[in-house]
C-alpha cells in the first residue's frame, strides 16, 4: 500500500503541473484549455524522435521541445486567444479544441500508430526509503515538481510582472486603468502554461513508458479532474487537486486489484468530480 | 502651461446600438476642482470611462495637457498623469494592500523605485490604518477602507490628474465625512480633480466648477456658486419636484 | 387551403425523398457493383450514421447552445446495448437501434441533471470526463463485451438467427433514417422547442423573462442529442458488425465537434456533407488519406479565429449601422392579441400586484428593505428615486430574478415561491432596463418567443408536428404578424434585432410584451434610449393603454416630469427604503423627495 501511494504521489505531482496550466489560463483567459495535456505529449513525441533518431543527448531534447511548446502556446496566444478578446469565451475554448484536434491528427499521422520508447535520463536502482521502493526518476520527478512550485510561488509574489498576472486573473479593466499592458501577461501565461505542459509530459513519461497517441490521451483527463476538484481558479487548488487524483487513483487501484470491474479508479474520479460540482462548484480549495 | 488639464469637443460615445453620450463638451484646467453631476442615465460615468479611455470614442476629440488621446488606450494615459478611480473601485481582492498599491504604483516603479517608495510613503502617512493593514487581502476589509485604498492605489502612481466616480456610493455617513476630508486635502495639495457626483450636497461641498448632464450632453459649465437649489433640480430634470411647481396642477405641453 | 397544399406537397417530398433512399443504394449495388461495392457501402453507412451524429451534437451546441466533449460514449452506449439486444436476445436490428437510442438518452438525462443545472461549459467538462471513463470502464465490461474481443451486432432483420441484410440495403435504412432524424430536427425548429432552445443560447436570464423553464429546455435538448448520438451509434455498429470501446474515444468526440464547426454550427447540410466527406476522405488517395483529420482540424481553427460568423450566433457582434423604420410610437397597436386569441384571461382582483414587506439583501447590504405596494386594476403606478435606490432590484425581486423576503400576490394567487418563468406565464409581462430580446433573433421570432407560455403542446407533439402542434402554432404565427404589422415592422420581420437601434428595439420589446395580453405590464425604464418626443408619445400611448384597455402598469423612470404626468399613484424610493408614497399632488408637500434627489442637503 505504501509503495502504491508514493507512486501516486509522484504522478499526482505530474498531474498537478498540467492541472496548474489548466488553471493559470483558466483564471487569466476565462478560458478552459483543452489542449494543454496535448500539447506537452506532442513536443514529447518531437524530443522522442530528436533523442532516438537523431542521437541528441536527452537534456537537448528535452530543453527542444520545451521551447518547442513555449513557441506553440505563445503562437495560438497571439493568433487565436488575443484577437478573440472580446469574443464569448465558449468560442476560445472551441479554438483550443481545435488545437487538441490538430496536435491528435498530427501525432497520428506523423508519428503512426506504432509505440515508441524513450529511455529515461537518469537510470539506476531503486532506493529504500523507509521500506518503500523509490527510483532515481520518481526522486528526481517529485524534486522537480516542488521546485516548479516553490519558483512560481515566489514568481508571482515578489515580482511585478508576476504580481500583475495575478491580477489580470481577478480584474483585467483595472489592470488597463492602472498602465499596465494586458497583452504580455496575456501572452506570458499561455507561454507558461504550454512550458508546464511539456515538462510534465518529460516527467510522467518514464511511468507511462511506451510513446503513443493513445497511450496519453487518459492525462488531460485526469489533469482536467485534479483542477475540477480543487477549484478552477486556484494555484494551490490544482497543485492539493492533482496529488489527490493522483495518490486516491493508485490507492483504488491497489484495494480493488483482482476484482472484475474494469476501470474502477476513472468511475471514482467521474463521481468525485460529478460529487464537487453539484456541492462545490468553486472546488476545495477555491474561494467563492 | 497654457493648454488645459481636460479638454474634451463634442464627444460621441455609446455601446451597441445605444449611442450614450450625444457631443459631449468639457474643459478642465490645471488645479480645477470640477463635479459632473445628473441623474441616472445622464452619462457620467461613461464621460469619466471615456476620458480614461475605457469606453471608445464614436466622434470628437479629448485631449490631456494639449495632446490629442482620443484613440490612445487607457494604459498609455496613466504615463501622462492620469488616474481613474471607478464606482466600483475594482481593488484586487485577493490581493493584499500593499499588493494593490504596487500594482498602483506599476508604472512608477518600472522607472523610478525610489520615487514610488517616497509615494507609497505618502500614502501610508495619508491613510496611517491602510499602513496597519498592509498585509490583509484587499476584499476582507471594510467599505470605508476598500475606499481609502482605492484612493491610494490611484495616487501611488503619483497622477496629476484626479478622475473619481462617485467616491461616496455605498458608504456610511461617517465615512463620506473621511472621504470627503481626503479628497479636500488633495485639492489643496493642488491635485486637478473631476468627479462624478450623484449626491450633489457632497459634490457641492468639495467642487468649484460643475457640469451638469441630462441625456448625454452637458446643460451647464460653469461655477458652483452661480447655482441654486432651484436652478440645479431644473438642470438636471427634477424641476417638478419643486414644490411650488408640483402645486401647479396642469400638465406640461 | 395553400396551407394545405404546401403541406400536401411536402408530403409528397418526404416520400419521393424516403423512395429514393430505399431503392437507390440497393439498385446501384445490384447493377454496378463498382460503383457501389460491399466496401463503399459500408464506407457511407459510416458517413451517415456520423452524420446522425453530427445533427445530434448540432441540436445541442448549435440550438441549445451546450457543448458535449463526450458524444463518442452516448454513441457507444448506443452501440453495445444495440448488441446486446440484437446478438444477445435474438431481436430485430430495429429493437437493437430504438433501444440504442432508448439507453442515450437515458444515459443523457442523468448526466444532464447534475451538469445542466450550472451555466457555462460544466456540461463540456462533465460529458469530457465522463467520455474518458466510459471507454475505460463501463464500455470494457464483460456484461457488454464478452471480454475484450468487442461485442458482435450482426443485421439481423427479423427474429431468428440466419435473416441478415446485404450492405447496400443497410445502407438504405441508414438513410432513412438519417431523414426520419432530419425531419425531427426540422420540426424542433418550427416549434417552441426550437425558439427556447435558441433563446437559451443567446442568453439564460432572457429566455427566462419569456417565460422558458431553462434547465428543463437544456435537459430536453441534451436527452433528444442523446437519443439521436444513441441510434447513430447502433446503426454504425451495425455498419461494421463488432463493437469495441475502442472505437468511441477522444478521437470520435472531436471528428463529430469539428464536424459541426466545420460544417456551421446551427445548420443541417452542412454537418451532414461534411460527415460523408470525412467518412470517404481515408479511402481516397493521399494527401486526403493521410491528412484528413489535420486538415479538418486546421480548417476549424482557421474558420473559429478568421470568420467567427461561421460559429453562427456565437461571435455575431457585427457593428453594422442600425436599419429599421423610425421610431414611431403611434404605431404600437396589436394590443392583448393573446387576451383576444382567448390564451389570456382577464384579471379578477380589483388590487392586481400586492407586494408586502418585501426585502433584498445582497451579501450584508440591504438593496431593498421591507417595501410594501399595491397595483389597482387598470392604473398606471410609478415607481421613481434617485440612483442606486434599489428600484430594478425591486423590479427583479417581483418578476422573480432575485431573492426576496416577503409575499407577492397576483390577481389574488400568491407567486413569491414561484419562478420567474411561472410568474410570467401567470401575466406578469415585463422590460428589462437593457431590453430583453434575444438579439441575435429576427423581430418575428422575438414576438413568438414572448408568446412561448401559450405554445401550449406536448414535447412529442412538438417533435412530430402533430395536428395539436400545428394548431397552435398557426395561432401564434398570425398573432406575430398583427404585432408587426401593428408596427409597419413587415421589412424587418425577420431582421436580426441586433440590427435595429435601441429606440426600435425597446418598441419591439414593449410590443411583444403587450401582445401576451399581461394582466401586469411591468416597464423599466422605458423612455431610456428615446429622444424628447418619442418619450412623449409614449407616455401618451401608455395612457392610452390605460384608459381604452384598462391595462394595469407598473414602471420605474427617470424622466421625473412623464412620470408625475402619467401616473395615478407614485412611490418614492431611497436607499432601498419607501420615503414617500401618494397622487402627485400628495408629493407637493414633501420637499425631502428632492433633497433625496440632490443628495439629502439643501443648497444655498
Amino acid at each position: 500500500m505504501a509503495q502504491a501511494l508514493v507512486v501516486g504521489l509522484v504522478i499526482g505531482g505530474i498531474y498537478s503541473l498540467f492541472a496548474l496550466g489548466i488553471v493559470l489560463i483558466y483564471t487569466g483567459s476565462g478560458v478552459l484549455n483543452f489542449a494543454q495535456a496535448e500539447l506537452g505529449t506532442f513536443t514529447l513525441f518531437v524530443a522522442q524522435i530528436l533523442i532516438v533518431e537523431h542521437h541528441w543527448p536527452y537534456a537537448a531534447g528535452a530543453l527542444a521541445s520545451i521551447v518547442l511548446a513555449l513557441a506553440v502556446g505563445v503562437a495560438f496566444e497571439r493568433f487565436a486567444v488575443w484577437p478573440l478578446l472580446d469574443a464569448p469565451r465558449v468560442t476560445v475554448a472551441v479554438a483550443t479544441l481545435a488545437l487538441l484536434a490538430l496536435a491528435v491528427a498530427l501525432e497520428i499521422t506523423l508519428f503512426g500508430p506504432v509505440g515508441r520508447s524513450l529511455d529515461p535520463p537518469i537510470t539506476g536502482h531503486s532506493v529504500n526509503v523507509i521500506g518503500v521502493y523509490v527510483s532515481p526518476n520518481q526522486i528526481a520527478s517529485l524534486a522537480l515538481v516542488a521546485l516548479v512550485a516553490g519558483a512560481l510561488a515566489a514568481f508571482f509574489r515578489f515580482t511585478d510582472f508576476g504580481l500583475s498576472v495575478v491580477a489580470a486573473a481577478q480584474d483585467q479593466e483595472a489592470l488597463r486603468f492602472l498602465g499596465i499592458p494586458l497583452a504580455r501577461a496575456s501572452m506570458f501565461t499561455w507561454g507558461l502554461a504550454a512550458v508546464l505542459s511539456a515538462v510534465a509530459a518529460l516527467l510522467i513519461q518514464p511511468d507511462i513508458g511506451v510513446i503513443s497517441p493513445s497511450a496519453y490521451s487518459g492525462i488531460f483527463i485526469r489533469a482536467l479532474s485534479a483542477a475540477l476538484i480543487g477549484g478552477l481558479g486556484s494555484m494551490r487548488g490544482a497543485f492539493l487537486g492533482g496529488v489527490i487524483v493522483g495518490v486516491g487513483a493508485a490507492a483504488i487501484r491497489h484495494a480493488t486489484v483482482g476484482t472484475s470491474v474494469t476501470g474502477l479508479p476513472e468511475l471514482c474520479i467521474f463521481a468525485a468530480v460529478v460529487l464537487t460540482l453539484v456541492f462545490r462548484p468553486q472546488g476545495l480549495f477555491g474561494a467563492r | 502651461m497654457s493648454e488645459p488639464a481636460i479638454q474634451a469637443r463634442q464627444v460621441v460615445a455609446g455601446f451597441g446600438a445605444n449611442t450614450i453620450l450625444h457631443g459631449v463638451d468639457l474643459t478642465v484646467e490645471r488645479g480645477d476642482c470640477v463635479g459632473i453631476f445628473g441623474l441616472n442615465g445622464a452619462g457620467k460615468s461613461v464621460t469619466m470611462k471615456v476620458l480614461a479611455g475605457l469606453v471608445p470614442v464614436r466622434s470628437g476629440t479629448i485631449e490631456v495637457f494639449g495632446a490629442d488621446v482620443t484613440h490612445e488606450p487607457p494604459e498609455s494615459r496613466v504615463p501622462r498623469g492620469v488616474a481613474y478611480l471607478p464606482q466600483a473601485r475594482q481593488l484586487f481582492p485577493r490581493l493584499t494592500v500593499e499588493q494593490n498599491l504596487r500594482l498602483g504604483g506599476y508604472v512608477t516603479r518600472r522607472t523610478d523605485k525610489a520615487k514610488y517608495r517616497h509615494v507609497v510613503d505618502g500614502v501610508y502617512e495619508r491613510f496611517p490604518r491602510l499602513a496597519e493593514r498592509r498585509n490583509q487581502l484587499a476584499g476582507s476589509m471594510s467599505g470605508g477602507e476598500q475606499a481609502m485604498l482605492a484612493l491610494g492605489r490611484a495616487l501611488a502612481s503619483s497622477p496629476e490628474v484626479l478622475l473619481i466616480d462617485e467616491p461616496s456610493a455605498g458608504l456610511a455617513p461617517s465615512v463620506v465625512d473621511l472621504v470627503l476630508e481626503m479628497l479636500l486635502q488633495l485639492r489643496a495639495d493642488g491635485l486637478t480633480i473631476v468627479l462624478v457626483e450623484q449626491n450633489i450636497g457632497f459634490g457641492f461641498r468639495l467642487v468649484e466648477r460643475a457640469a451638469i448632464m441630462q441625456r448625454g450632453t452637458v446643460v451647464y459649465e460653469g461655477d458652483v456658486a452661480h447655482l441654486d437649489t432651484a436652478r440645479v433640480a431644473e438642470l438636471l430634470g427634477v424641476g417638478r419636484l419643486l414644490s411650488h411647481q408640483l402645486r401647479q396642477p396642469t400638465r406640461e405641453t | 387551403m395553400t396551407t394545405t397544399t404546401r403541406s400536401h406537397r411536402r408530403s409528397t417530398d418526404i416520400a419521393l425523398i424516403l423512395l429514393a433512399c430505399v431503392v437507390l443504394p440497393p439498385l446501384t449495388g445490384w447493377a454496378m457493383p463498382d460503383l457501389l461495392s460491399s466496401a463503399h457501402a459500408l464506407t457511407l453507412t459510416y458517413g451517415v450514421s456520423l452524420g446522425i451524429a453530427a445533427l445530434s451534437l448540432n441540436l445541442l451546441l448549435g440550438y441549445a447552445g451546450q457543448l458535449s466533449l463526450g458524444h463518442a460514449a452516448l454513441l457507444g452506449i448506443g452501440a453495445f446495448v444495440a448488441s446486446v439486444m440484437v446478438d444477445r436476445f435474438a431481436l430485430p436490428m430495429y429493437a437493437g437501434w430504438a433501444v440504442g437510442g432508448l439507453a442515450g438518452g437515458i444515459i443523457a438525462l442523468a448526466i444532464g441533471i447534475p451538469a445542466l443545472r450550472l451555466r457555462g461549459l460544466y456540461l463540456a467538462l462533465v460529458t469530457l470526463v465522463f467520455g474518458a471513463t466510459m471507454q475505460a470502464s463501463v464500455l470494457r465490461w464483460r456484461f457488454f463485451s464478452h471480454g475484450s474481443s468487442g461485442a458482435s451486432l450482426p443485421r439481423r432483420w427479423w427474429f431468428g438467427d440466419h435473416i441478415l441484410i446485404n450492405e447496400p440495403i443497410y445502407l438504405s435504412m441508414c438513410l432513412v433514417v438519417l431523414v426520419g432524424v432530419w425531419l425531427v430536427d426540422m420540426n424542433v425548429l418550427r416549434t417552441r422547442l426550437g425558439r427556447a432552445f435558441l433563446a437559451i443560447r443567446e442568453d439564460e436570464t432572457t429566455a427566462q423573462s419569456f417565460g422558458i423553464d431553462v434547465v428543463r429546455y437544456k435537459l430536453l435538448a441534451f436527452v433528444l442529442s442523446g437519443v439521436m448520438a444513441g441510434i447513430a451509434g447502433a446503426l454504425y455498429g451495425g455498419g461494421i458488425g463488432l463493437v469495441t470501446s475502442d472505437e468511441f474515444g477522444r478521437e470520435l468526440s472531436l471528428r463529430i465537434v469539428l464536424i459541426v464547426v466545420i460544417g456551421g454550427i446551427g445548420r443541417r447540410w452542412g454537418p451532414v456533407v461534411i460527415s460523408v466527406l470525412l467518412a470517404i476522405a481515408p479511402t481516397l488517395p493521399p494527401p486526403f488519406r493521410r491528412y484528413d483529420l489535420v486538415i479538418a482540424a486546421a480548417i476549424t481553427l482557421y474558420n473559429i479565429v478568421k470568420l467567427p460568423e461561421g460559429l453562427a450566433g456565437f461571435v455575431a457582434r457585427q457593428r453594422a449601422a442600425p436599419t429599421g423604420p423610425p421610431v414611431d410610437v403611434e404605431q404600437l397597436r396589436g394590443i392583448n392579441l393573446a387576451t383576444a386569441a382567448g390564451l389570456t384571461s382577464r384579471p379578477r382582483s380589483t388590487d392586481l400586484l400586492v407586494v408586502e414587506g418585501m426585502s433584498v439583501t445582497f451579501g450584508g447590504l440591504h438593496a431593498v428593505e421591507d417595501v410594501s405596494l399595491t397595483v389597482p386594476a387598470g392604473q398606471i403606478i410609478g415607481i421613481i428615486g434617485p440612483n442606486g435606490a434599489g428600484k430594478s432590484t425591486l423590479f427583479n425581486a417581483i418578476s422573480g430574478f432575485v431573492p426576496s423576503t416577503g409575499t407577492v400576490t397576483l390577481d389574488g394567487v400568491p407567486v413569491h415561491r414561484r419562478k420567474p418563468h411561472e410568474r410570467a406565464g401567470l401575466g406578469l409581462g415585463r422590460t428589462f432596463q437593457n431590453i430583453g430580446l434575444a438579439r441575435d433573433q429576427s423581430v418575428r421570432q422575438n414576438i413568438l418567443l414572448a408568446l412561448h407560455p401559450f405554445a401550449r403542446y406536448g414535447d412529442v407533439a412538438a417533435l412530430s408536428y402533430a395536428r395539436a402542434a400545428r394548431g397552435v402554432e398557426s395561432v401564434l404565427a398570425t398573432i406575430a404578424d398583427e404585432v408587426i404589422n401593428g408596427l409597419a415592422f413587415g421589412q424587418y420581420a425577420d431582421t436580426p434585432v441586433r440590427q435595429l437601434s435601441g429606440g426600435q428595439q425597446r418598441l419591439v420589446e414593449l410590443a411583444a410584451v403587450l401582445a401576451t395580453g399581461p394582466k401586469l405590464l411591468m416597464l423599466d425604464e422605458p423612455t431610456a434610449g428615446l429622444s424628447p418626443a418619442a418619450a412623449e408619445s409614449l407616455a401618451t400611448r401608455l395612457g392610452q393603454l390605460r384608459d381604452e384597455h384598462g391595462q394595469s402598469i407598473l414602471l420605474i423612470e427617470h424622466n421625473v416630469p412623464l412620470v408625475l404626468d402619467l401616473c395615478d399613484y407614485v412611490y418614492v424610493l431611497n436607499a432601498g427604503q419607501l420615503l414617500a408614497q401618494g397622487t402627485t399632488q400628495e408629493l407637493a408637500a414633501m420637499p425631502e423627495i428632492l433633497d433625496a434627489y440632490l443628495g439629502g442637503t439643501v443648497l444655498a
